[in-house]
C-alpha cells in the first residue's frame, strides 16, 4: 500500500487539528484562525489526490476499535476505493477554495475563529462519511456533519430565523437519521457475524441470504435517511431556511457537499439497492417529484440565495433519478451518471452560491433580486463567474452540467426497456419520468437565467433603504454581524465597506477557479469515461450488470433546445424590465401565489405534524400532573382514608385488645412459614 | 485493599462528622472541608480503577477467600457479612459517585450559605451511603445502604430546596419508601427460595452465592414461568417495586420532577446522575441476575413500559417551560432506554445499558449544573424569561450545548455509545419496540435544542429587575461564570467526550460482567427448556451449559 493510503486518517485528520487549532489556539497565538483551517484541508486535499492513484475496490484500512459492546463490534476503519476517492477529492478540493472565499468574506465578523473552527470540523466529519467503512461509522459521520450544519446555520445566533433554521435542519435531519439507524438495526440482526462492514454487508452472499422482507425494507430505510440529508420530498423543507447560515456554508455544506450524502448513502449501497426494483422506482419517482416541485417553486422566488437552495433540491432530486434509474441492466449506468452529476454539480454551485455571496457582499448583505439590477459593470468577475455557472446548472454544451445531466437522461431512458427484460412491469414509469426530466431541465434554465438577468442585467441599481421591499429595520442596523448589532457595533460585521464594489480577490480567484472546474470537469471526465472507470473500482460495482449504452443524440438534442428554450424565455422576460412577467402572474394567479408560497409546504407541516407533536406534549404534561400523578396521590390517601373511617376504631386504648391482636398476628405468621 | 475499600466508603462520613462536630464553621472552611473529603474520596475511586483487573469477573478487592464467604463477619447467625467489592458492573458507578459528587460540591460553593457545614454533612453522608451500595455484596448490606441514601437527601431536599420543598421531599421519601419495602419482600423470598432448595439448605446473604445458586437451582417449579404466580414472575415484580420507582419507570415517576424542580442543584446534579441508577443497578443485580426467566416471562409488559416511558417522558420534557422540569421529564425518557436494553438480556444490550447509566450520569449532571449556573444569577429556570445567553455566558454556552449534544446521543459524544447498542440489542428482540423507542430520538433532540434555541440563542432576554436586588444596573453585572463552576463542568465534558470517542476502557471492564450475567441467562433458559420438555431442571453435566451463549 501506498504511503497516501496507509495514511488516509490525514485526510480527516488535517482538518479537524486546523479547526481545533483555529477554535481555541489561533488568537492565542496570534494567527489568522483561517490559516490553519485552510492548510488542513489543503494538507487533506493533497492527500486525497494521492490516494486517488490507488483506489482499489477491496482496499481498508483499520485505523483503531471504536465500539464493542457485546456483539456490536464497529471499528475505526476507513475504505479506499473508487467512489471514496472521487467524494474525498471534491470535497476537499471545494472546501479549499469556499475557505479561501470565506477568509474574505467573513473578514470582520466577530465570531470569525469559531466560524473556521466549524468550518474544520465539517471538512473532518464529510470526509470521515465517505471514508468509512462500515454502516455505523458512516451513521456517526453522518449526525456529524448534521450537527455542523446546525451550529453554522444558527452561527449568527442572536438572530431569531438563523437559530429558528438551525432547528429545523437538525430536527427534520433527526428523522431521517432514525430510519438510518432502524436500517442499520435490521442489517445488524440480519448479517453475518454482526458485521456490518460494507464488504460484508455488500457481499453478494450476505446480499442473497437476505430475509425477502429486508431485501426491500433496508433499502427502503437507507433511502427515508437519504430524503432527509439530501433534501427530498418529503423532508426537503429544512434546506431553503438553511440558508440563514452564512454564504460559503451554503456553498460548501448546503450545496456541494453535505447534502450530497444521501445520494452517495444509496450509491454506496447500490449492490442492495438494485435487488428492490420496486425501492428503485419508488427512489426516481421521488427524485422526479423533488426536481419538479423545487424548479416550480424557484420560479417565483425573489430571494437569490433561495433560488440556489432550491436549484440545489432540484438538482439533487435529478441525481436520486438517475440512481433510482438502475434497474436490470441499466444498474451501473445509473449509478455512474448520478455521482457524475453530484460531482459536477459540486463545482458548478459552489460557483453560483459564492457568486451569490460576492453579490451580496457587494450589496451590502441584500439579497433580495427586486431591490438591484444591472450589476454587471460593478461586478465584472462576479457576472462572468456566475455566468459560466449557470450555463452549467443550465446544462449547456460543453460546460459540466451537459454531460452529467445528459447521462442521467440516457438511463431514463434506458430504463424502461431495461426494466422490461427482468420482468418488472411498472418500468414504463421510467418513461413518464423521463419527460418530466427534461421538462425539468427547461425549468432549471429559464429560473437560473431569470436569476441572472434580474441580478446583472437591466438599469444598475442598487439597494437603498427606500425600497418597498426594504424589511423596515433593515440597512445600517444589520451590519454582516447579524444580531450583534444590539450591542451597536456597527464597526464590527462588515457593514463598513463601500456598498457596490467588487469583492477582493481572495474571493474573486476561486470564484474564477471553480468556474474553469465548471467548464471542463464535465468535458475531463465524461466523454473520456475517466469518471467511470475510476469509480468501477467501487466495492460491489463490478458486479453491477451492466449493458451497452451509446451517447444518445436523440436526447442530448432535446435537453439542449429546451434549455436553450428556457434561457430565451429568461432572457425575454427579464433582461429588461418588463411588464410582461407581472401580467403572466396576474393571469395565473392562484399559480403563481402558491409558487410563490411554496406550495404552502410549511404551512401544511406546521398545521400537521408539528400541531400534533405539540399537542401530544401538551396533552402528556397535564395528563402526567392530573392523571398519573393523581392516581399516585388517590393510592397514597388510601391508607390514610382507611385509618380514619375503618381502623381508628380499632385504636381503642385496650392493652388487652392490642396484646390479642399480637398474639393473633404472630400466629398467622407462623402458620403461613410453616405450613405453607 | 478490602480494608481499603472499606474506608474509602467510609471516608466521606468521617468528612461529615467532621463538619457537624467542629465547633464555628463558616461556609468558606465548609465547602472547604467538603471539597477536600471529596476529592480525596475520588482519588481512592480512581485508585480502585487503576488496580481494577477487567477480565475477572468474580468481585475484586473483596475480603475473604476468593470465591467467597466475602467481607468480615458481622451477624454471626444468620450469617449476615459485612462484604464489600466491586466487579464490572459497580465499579464504574463507583467512580461516577466519586466525580459527581465532587460536581455536587462545586455546583454548591456559592449558591448554599445558609448551615453551609450540615449541608455539606449531608451530601458527604450521601456520598458514603452510595459508594457502599455499589460495592456492597451482601444483600442486608445492599438494603441498609439503600434505604440510607433516602435520609440525607430528604433533608437537602427539604431544607435547602425550593418553595414546595417540604412537600416534595415527603413525596419523595415516602414514595420510594413504599416501593423499596416490597423490593425488601422480594429479596427476603429470593434468601429464602435459596435456602429452601439447594440441596445443603444453605441460608446466605451473600449477592454473588444467590446469584449463583439461584441460578442451578434443583427445584423445577423455579423454572416455570407459566402464571403470575410462578416463583421467579412473582420475586420479579416484587423486587421490580422498589427498583422501578427508583429508576423511574413509567407510570412510577412522577416523584421525580417534583423533586428535582425543588432540590438544589446539587441535589438534582446527584439525585439524577446518581439516585436514579440504583434503580438500574438493583435490577440488573437481582432481577437480570437472579430472576432472569421472570425478566423474560415479564419481556411485553416491560419493555412497554419502557417505550411508553421513552416517548411519553420525552413529550412531557417537550412541554416544559421549566429548565429543570425539562431535564428531569428527559430523564424518564432515558432511563426509559436503559431498562430497555438490559430487557433485552444479550451481552450487546447489557454492555449498553451499563456504560448508558454512567453516561446519563455525565450529560444529565452536566445539564442540571449549567441549568444552576443560570439559576443562581436570574433565580429563575422559566425559560421565557432567559434568552440570548451565548453572548453573555460564552463559556457556559459551549458547557451547554455540549452536554444536550451528548444527551441526545451525538455521535462521538457519550451517549452514542450506550444508546445504539441498545438499540441494536433491542431490534434483536423487539423491532417494534425498537423502533418506537428510536422515535425518542427524535423527540430527545427537540426538547434539548428547543432550550438551547430559547436560552442560549435569539436576543438576549432577561428577567425583568425586582428593583432590591439588582438597583441601578438591572442584570448587566451578573457575575460570570466562576472558577468553581468550571471547574465542576470541565471533567464532565472532558469525560463525554473521552467516552464517546474512547470507550473501550470502558467497555473492556464492562464486557465480562456482562457475559457474567448473560451465561446466568443462558443456563436458567436451557433448565427452563428441559423442564418445559418433562426432565429435570439440572443438567447432567454442569460445565458443559455454563459456556453456552444466550440463545435469543
Amino acid at each position: 500500500m501506498g504511503f497516501f493510503v496507509s495514511n488516509i486518517w490525514l485526510i480527516p485528520f488535517f482538518p479537524l487539528l486546523g479547526g481545533l487549532i483555529a477554535g481555541f489556539l489561533a488568537r492565542r497565538i496570534k494567527l489568522d484562525p483561517f490559516i490553519p483551517v485552510a492548510a488542513g484541508v489543503g494538507l487533506a486535499f493533497l492527500v486525497s489526490l494521492g490516494a486517488y492513484a490507488s483506489a482499489d475496490a477491496e482496499k481498508t484500512v483499520l485505523v483503531s476499535k471504536w465500539i464493542q459492546a457485546g456483539s456490536l463490534v464497529v471499528p475505526l476503519e476507513f475504505r479506499v476505493d473508487g467512489l471514496t476517492t472521487l467524494m474525498l477529492s471534491m470535497v476537499t478540493f471545494v472546501s479549499t477554495l469556499v475557505i479561501v472565499f470565506a477568509s474574505g468574506y467573513m473578514h470582520g465578523d466577530p465570531s470569525y475563529p469559531r466560524f473556521f473552527a466549524l468550518i474544520g470540523m465539517f471538512v473532518f466529519a464529510m470526509t470521515g462519511l465517505v471514508l468509512s467503512n462500515n454502516y455505523i461509522l458512516t451513521y456517526a459521520f453522518w449526525e456529524g456533519v448534521g450537527v455542523c450544519s446546525y451550529l453554522l446555520i444558527g452561527f449568527w445566533h442572536a438572530k431569531p430565523s438563523a437559530s429558528a433554521a438551525a432547528m429545523k435542519a437538525f430536527l427534520v435531519n433527526r428523522v431521517g437519521d432514525v430510519g438510518f439507524a432502524i436500517a442499520i438495526f435490521w442489517l445488524w440482526s440480519v448479517v453475518p457475524n454482526h458485521d456490518l462492514s460494507y464488504q460484508n454487508v455488500l457481499a453478494e452472499s450476505t446480499l442473497h441470504a437476505l430475509p425477502e422482507a429486508a431485501k426491500w425494507g433496508i433499502p427502503l430505510l437507507l433511502f427515508w435517511a437519504a430524503t432527509a440529508k439530501s433534501a427530498q420530498v418529503p423532508l426537503y423543507v429544512w434546506l431553503p431556511d438553511a440558508m440563514e447560515g452564512p454564504t460559503p456554508v451554503s456553498a460548501l455544506i448546503h450545496a456541494a457537499t453535505m447534502v450530497t450524502a444521501g445520494v452517495y448513502l444509496i450509491a454506496r449501497s447500490m449492490p442492495m439497492v438494485a435487488q428492490a426494483p420496486e425501492v428503485q422506482l419508488l427512489i426516481s419517482a421521488t427524485g422526479c417529484a423533488t426536481a419538479l416541485l423545487a424548479a416550480l417553486i424557484a420560479l417565483t422566488q425573489t430571494d437569490l440565495k433561495r433560488v440556489m437552495a432550491y436549484s440545489t433540491v432540484s438538482q439533487l432530486g435529478y441525481m436520486f433519478m438517475g440512481l433510482g434509474a438502475g434497474v436490470g441492466s441499466v444498474a451501473r449506468l445509473a449509478v455512474v451518471a448520478a455521482m457524475f452529476h453530484l460531482f459536477t454539480h459540486a463545482f458548478f454551485k459552489a460557483l453560483l452560491f459564492l457568486a451569490s455571496g460576492s453579490v451580496m457582499h457587494a450589496m451590502g448583505d441584500v439579497i433580495d433580486m427586486r431591490r438591484f439590477s444591472g450589476l454587471r459593470h460593478r461586478l465584472p468577475y462576479t457576472y462572468a463567474t456566475f455566468a459560466v455557472g449557470a450555463l452549467a446548472l443550465a446544462g449547456i454544451f460543453p460546460l459540466a452540467g451537459f454531460w452529467s445531466k445528459d447521462e442521467i437522461l440516457l438511463a431514463l431512458e434506458s430504463a424502461p426497456h431495461a426494466a422490461h427484460e427482468v420482468h418488472f412491469e411498472l418500468g414504463w414509469i421510467y418513461g413518464v419520468i423521463y419527460w418530466i426530466a427534461i421538462f425539468t431541465a427547461a425549468l432549471t434554465a429559464f429560473y437560473t437565467f431569470r436569476a441572472f438577468f434580474m441580478t446583472f442585467w437591466g438599469p444598475e441599481k442598487l439597494p437603498s433603504p427606500d425600497d418597498p421591499e426594504a424589511p423596515p429595520a433593515d440597512a445600517h442596523a444589520h451590519g454582516h454581524g447579524h444580531g450583534h448589532d444590539d450591542h451597536g457595533h456597527d464597526a464590527h460585521g462588515h457593514g463598513h465597506h463601500e456598498i457596490g464594489v467588487e469583492s477582493p480577490p481572495i474571493m474573486t480567484y476561486p470564484l474564477m477557479i471553480l468556474a474553469a472546474c465548471a467548464v471542463l470537469v464535465g468535458l475531463a471526465f465524461g466523454p473520456t469515461h475517466m469518471f467511470e472507470e475510476h469509480l468501477h473500482h467501487t466495492l460491489g460495482f463490478e458486479h453491477l450488470p451492466e449493458g451497452h449504452h451509446d451517447f444518445s443524440w436523440g436526447t442530448a438534442i432535446i435537453s439542449t433546445i429546451g434549455a436553450l428554450a428556457g434561457i430565451a424565455l429568461a432572457f425575454k422576460l427579464y433582461a429588461q424590465p418588463s411588464p410582461v412577467p407581472g401580467r403572466i402572474a396576474g393571469s395565473i394567479k392562484p399559480l403563481y401565489r402558491a409558487s410563490l408560497n411554496k406550495f404552502y409546504i410549511d404551512e401544511i407541516y406546521h398545521a400537521t405534524v408539528m400541531k400534533l407533536v405539540q399537542g401530544l406534549a401538551a396533552a402528556s404534561r397535564v395528563f402526567d400532573v392530573k392523571v398519573v400523578d393523581g392516581l399516585v396521590q388517590g393510592v397514597a390517601n388510601i391508607p390514610w382514608t382507611a385509618a380514619r373511617d375503618v381502623l381508628s376504631k380499632y385504636q381503642n386504648g385496650l392493652i388487652q385488645f392490642y396484646a390479642a391482636a399480637s398474639a393473633l398476628s404472630v400466629a398467622v405468621l407462623l402458620w403461613v412459614l410453616l405450613f405453607s | 485493599m478490602a480494608t481499603l475499600l472499606a474506608f474509602t466508603v467510609f471516608l466521606p462520613l468521617i468528612g461529615a462528622l467532621a463538619l457537624v462536630l467542629a465547633p464555628g464553621l463558616d461556609k468558606g472552611a465548609a465547602r472547604k472541608i467538603a471539597l477536600g473529603t471529596t476529592l480525596a474520596t475520588f482519588a481512592l475511586c480512581l485508585a480502585f480503577l487503576a488496580g481494577f483487573e477487567p477480565d475477572v469477573t468474580t468481585p475484586q478487592f473483596a475480603a475473604g477467600p476468593d470465591g467467597g464467604p466475602y467481607g468480615w463477619s458481622w451477624l454471626v447467625r444468620p450469617d449476615v457479612r459485612f462484604a464489600l467489592g466491586l466487579d464490572g458492573i459497580s465499579i464504574w458507578l463507583f467512580v461516577l459517585t466519586g466525580l459527581l459528587m465532587i460536581t455536587g460540591v462545586l455546583a454548591s460553593w456559592e449558591s448554599i450559605s445558609e448551615r453551609a457545614p450540615l449541608y455539606y454533612a449531608f451530601l458527604l453522608a450521601l456520598e458514603a451511603g452510595l459508594l457502599g451500595l455499589f460495592a456492597a455484596l451482601d444483600v442486608v448490606l445492599f438494603y441498609i445502604f439503600f434505604e440510607f441514601t433516602l435520609i440525607p437527601l430528604f433533608f437537602i431536599i427539604g431544607l435547602w430546596g425550593g418553595p414546595e420543598r417540604k412537600r416534595a421531599s415527603i413525596y419523595f421519601f415516602l414514595y420510594t419508601l413504599a416501593g423499596s419495602l416490597l423490593t425488601l419482600l422480594g429479596v427476603i423470598a429470593l434468601v429464602v427460595v435459596h435456602m429452601q432448595h439447594t440441596p445443603e439448605h444453605v441460608l446466605t446473604f451473600s449477592i454473588p452465592e444467590l446469584t449463583q445458586g439461584l441460578s442451578t437451582l434443583p427445584w423445577d417449579e423455579w423454572y416455570r414461568t407459566d402464571s403470575w404466580t410462578s416463583p421467579q414472575v412473582l420475586i420479579f415484580l416484587l423486587l421490580l417495586a422498589g427498583f422501578a420507582i427508583k429508576v423511574p419507570l413509567f407510570p412510577f415517576h412522577t416523584w421525580l420532577p417534583l423533586a428535582h424542580v425543588e432540590a438544589p442543584t446539587a441535589g438534582s446534579i446527584i439525585l439524577a446522575g446518581v439516585l436514579l441508577k440504583l434503580g438500574t443497578y438493583g435490577l440488573i443485580r437481582f432481577n437480570m441476575a437472579m430472576t432472569p426467566l421472570g425478566a423474560q416471562a415479564l419481556y411485553p409488559l416491560l419493555a412497554g413500559l419502557c417505550v411508553v416511558g421513552i416517548i411519553y417522558g420525552a413529550l412531557a420534557a417537550l412541554a416544559q417551560s421549566d429548565m429543570k422540569r425539562l431535564v428531569a421529564y428527559s430523564s424518564v425518557s432515558h432511563m426509559g432506554f436503559i431498562v430497555l436494553g438490559m430487557m433485552a438480556m444479550s451481552d450487546t444490550g447489557l454492555n449498553g445499558s451499563i456504560i448508558q447509566m454512567v453516561n446519563h450520569g455525565l450529560s444529565t449532571g452536566a445539564l442540571f449544573a449549567c441549568v444552576g449556573v443560570l439559576y443562581d444569577r436570574y433565580h429563575t429556570r422559566e425559560m421565557s424569561q432567559l434568552g440570548g445567553m451565548w453572548d453573555k455566558f460564552p463559556l457556559l454556552t459551549f458547557f451547554f450545548i455540549f452536554s444536550a449534544m451528548g444527551s441526545a446521543a451525538l455521535p462521538g459524544l457519550n451517549g452514542f455509545v450506550g444508546e445504539f447498542p441498545i438499540l441494536t440489542a433491542t431490534f434483536a428482540v423487539s423491532p417494534v419496540a425498537a423502533s418506537i423507542a428510536s422515535l425518542g430520538m427524535i423527540l430527545g433532540a427537540f426538547y434539548l435544542l428547543l432550550m438551547i434555541k430559547r436560552v442560549l440563542f435569539g436576543p438576549l432576554v432577561e428577567p425583568g429587575h425586582d428593583g432590591h436586588d439588582h438597583g441601578h444596573g438591572g442584570h448587566a453585572e451578573v457575575a460570570p461564570i466562576g472558577w468553581h463552576e468550571i471547574a465542576a463542568l470541565t471533567p464532565l465534558a472532558a469525560l463525554i467526550l473521552y467516552m464517546g470517542i474512547v470507550p473501550e476502557p470502558f467497555f473492556a471492564r464492562i464486557r465480562p460482567a456482562a457475559a457474567e450475567v448473560t451465561q446466568v441467562v443462558a443456563r436458567e433458559r436451557e433448565a427452563a427448556a428441559r423442564v418445559v420438555a418433562g426432565g429435570p431442571a439440572a443438567p447432567s453435566d454442569a460445565s458443559v451449559s455454563m459456556l453456552t451463549p444466550a440463545t435469543r
